[in-house]
């Protein structure tokens, strides 16, 4: 056994003492300087909250009583100088915006998810290239993606259609849903890679059964976060989807969405319409509500199981 | 140094002994559900007392209890009383960082911060404390690659990125780290579960000469590195609902030789586990 001789331990329990005491000392200046933060981050928390509830009082304050069936499944009306209440339901911008909504959904989920795997799987030097392009885009203002849409589609075909706006939309939901894919792909331990390809297995085996599973959660959790993104957008679709006051769901047809039959109401001329506007707000703040809480659900189940 | 030699005749346990620790009746529990019951045992100054036990018997929750570690997960609770040197750890008069700067820990993989050099890993601790002395730090550094044997072999390089050590030496480090700050208790949770032959067998001789400054509570799953380098053994065992509960605390002679329960004779003949 060897034992270890020392020759700057000239008072251990000096040094000991020494230390402690330090110890103490800083955690007495730790305590204050906690104690402030704590207040600061108090006082922080208070001045982000106030415009969050005032928001929150306003929309449902004045949006709560046009939460009716009726309201939500009827189409709008026109109000007229005769009628200047007659502003209807928003069934026709309801139906728009999941139409539009969920074709970009079906578009972007394989595309992000290929993009993805093949971004994990090849190390080729443009994968990085993809990658800061897709970092671009997710910066890029809406706008570009709207424009570049009503150029390029819109006016080569003179035409209005649904699922131009499902395309507008992919510009952002496919960025979103790719980087956070390949970060869940990247996070899986490369053992379980190795382990899976060590049983003589193809790759896109160990993909699917192995990388994929494990990477699930993440994966799912990056879906939602753009589908939240891309359901309160109001620029990429207002010039490509044309409109439409009947309650259908064709993706080949104009149509109307939430945000731009908001906008309308906005600048109509009558009171009824601004006035509905504040439905419109509650319902959209409820469906993004709805879907960030079903995501977080999930996150919690898929991590519990 | 062979405490397999039984010519040496076998101490009974010392119960007038300077007590270090003191677990007292225990228990650990995770959303209300019990992994660790009613353990009660004294831990002697500078002595090495080991936890053994088959996986699941609670030996690694036990350990993080002294350090306070489950104060980090909201969901875990302890109850009954852990003393060092007769003061309860959970008093408030006791800061929480105070008290694990005097009870070090060094776990299961080598963990040195991967950022940080030799040098600054060493003294890692006393610099979070908000030590600032130059020289004291440096002589602190010293003593402590001392105490863990690794002074010589790393004195030329201090500077250098701690990940270009190996996996032993890194192990070292850590406990350099732990031992910088000249903790009272060093609690060790399987030290050894990662590394190879050589640097299990250095690490055990490294833990029987660093009985001189500290007293060290082990966890280990190595029936025979228990053996040879603690004094006392605490041997825990999984009850029919899962809880770890303590089956037997005596010298580790007795727990190897004459054990009084046997359960623990089975498991240290490696009739299960």
């Amino acid at each position: 056994m060897s034992t270890t001789t020392n020759p700057t331990d000239v008072a251990s329990h000096e040094r000991r003492e020494f230390i402690r005491a330090t110890s103490a000392k800083s955690y007495t200046r730790r305590a204050w300087t906690s104690r402030l933060y704590l207040g600061a981050l108090s006082v922080a928390l208070l001045i982000a909250f106030v415009p969050l509830a005032s928001i929150l009082q306003n929309v449902v304050g004045h949006g709560i009583h046009y939460i009716t069936w009726h309201y939500l499944t009827t189409p709008q009306q026109y109000p007229s100088i005769t009628n200047p209440d007659n502003v209807g339901g928003i069934g026709n911008a309801l139906a728009g915006t999941a139409v539009v909504d969920l074709g970009a959904v079906l578009i972007s989920i394989p595309v992000a998810l290929l993009l993805a795997m093949a971004m994990f799987e090849f190390t080729h030097r443009w994968v990085s290239a993809v990658r800061n392009a897709m970092e671009t885009f997710i910066g890029l203002p809406s706008i570009v993606f709207g424009v570049f849409t009503y150029v390029s589609l819109v006016q080569t075909t003179h035409q209005f259609h649904a699922y131009f706006g499902s395309l507008a939309l992919c510009f952002i939901m496919i960025p979103v849903m790719t980087i956070n894919a390949l970060a869940a792909l990247r996070s899986v331990p490369d053992t379980l890679v190795e382990a899976g390809l060590s049983l003589g297995s193809r790759p896109s085996r160990v993909m699917l059964h192995v990388v994929i599973p494990a990477a699930k959660s993440r994966i799912f959790t990056g879906i939602f976060l753009a589908f939240s993104r891309a359901v309160g957008e109001t620029a990429p679709i207002l010039f490509v989807v044309g409109a439409s006051d009947l309650v259908r769901f064709n993706p080949n047809a104009q149509a109307t969405t939430l945000p731009s039959l908001m906008w309308n109401y906005l600048i109509g001329s009558y009171p009824s319409e601004r006035a509905s506007c504040w439905g419109i707000a509650l319902v959209l703040m409820a469906v993004v509500l709805f879907f960030n809480v079903l995501s977080r659900v999930f996150i919690a189940f898929s991590n519990k199981s | 140094m062979d405490v397999t030699d039984t010519t040496v005749p076998p101490a009974p346990f010392d119960t007038t002994a300077d007590v270090r620790v003191s677990v007292r009746d225990v228990s650990v529990l995770f959303s209300g559900k019990a992994a660790v019951r009613n353990v009660t045992f004294d831990v002697h100054s500078n002595k090495v007392t080991s936890l053994i036990g088959p996986s699941g018997s609670g030996k690694t929750t036990l350990l993080r209890a002294i350090n306070r570690l489950h104060a980090l997960n909201h969901k875990a609770t302890v109850t009954g009383q852990i003393l060092l040197d007769g003061v309860n750890i959970e008093d408030s008069s006791v800061p929480i960082t105070v008290l694990r700067s005097r009870i070090g820990m060094v776990f299961q993989r080598p963990n040195p911060f991967p950022t940080m050099s030799i040098y600054d890993n060493a003294v890692a601790g006393l610099r979070f404390i908000g030590v600032k002395d130059k020289k004291f730090l440096e002589e602190s550094a010293e003593k402590a690659l001392r105490e863990a044997v690794l002074w010589d072999s790393v004195k030329d390089r201090l500077k250098a990125p701690a990940a270009t050590l190996s996996g032993g030496e890194q192990q070292r480090l850590c406990i350099a780290r732990a031992m910088a700050v000249e903790p009272e208790v060093l609690l060790m949770d399987e030290p050894t579960a990662s590394l190879d032959p050589v640097s299990t067998q250095q690490i055990e001789e490294l833990v029987t000469s660093l009985k001189e400054f500290v007293t060290i509570i082990i966890v280990t799953h190595n029936m025979q590195q228990a053996h040879r380098i603690s004094d006392n053994c605490a041997f825990l065992l999984m009850a029919e609902d899962r809880a770890g509960e303590l089956i037997e605390f005596d010298t580790t002679y007795k727990i190897f030789n004459d054990p009084a329960d046997s359960r623990t004779l089975d498991y240290t003949l490696g009739r299960f586990g």
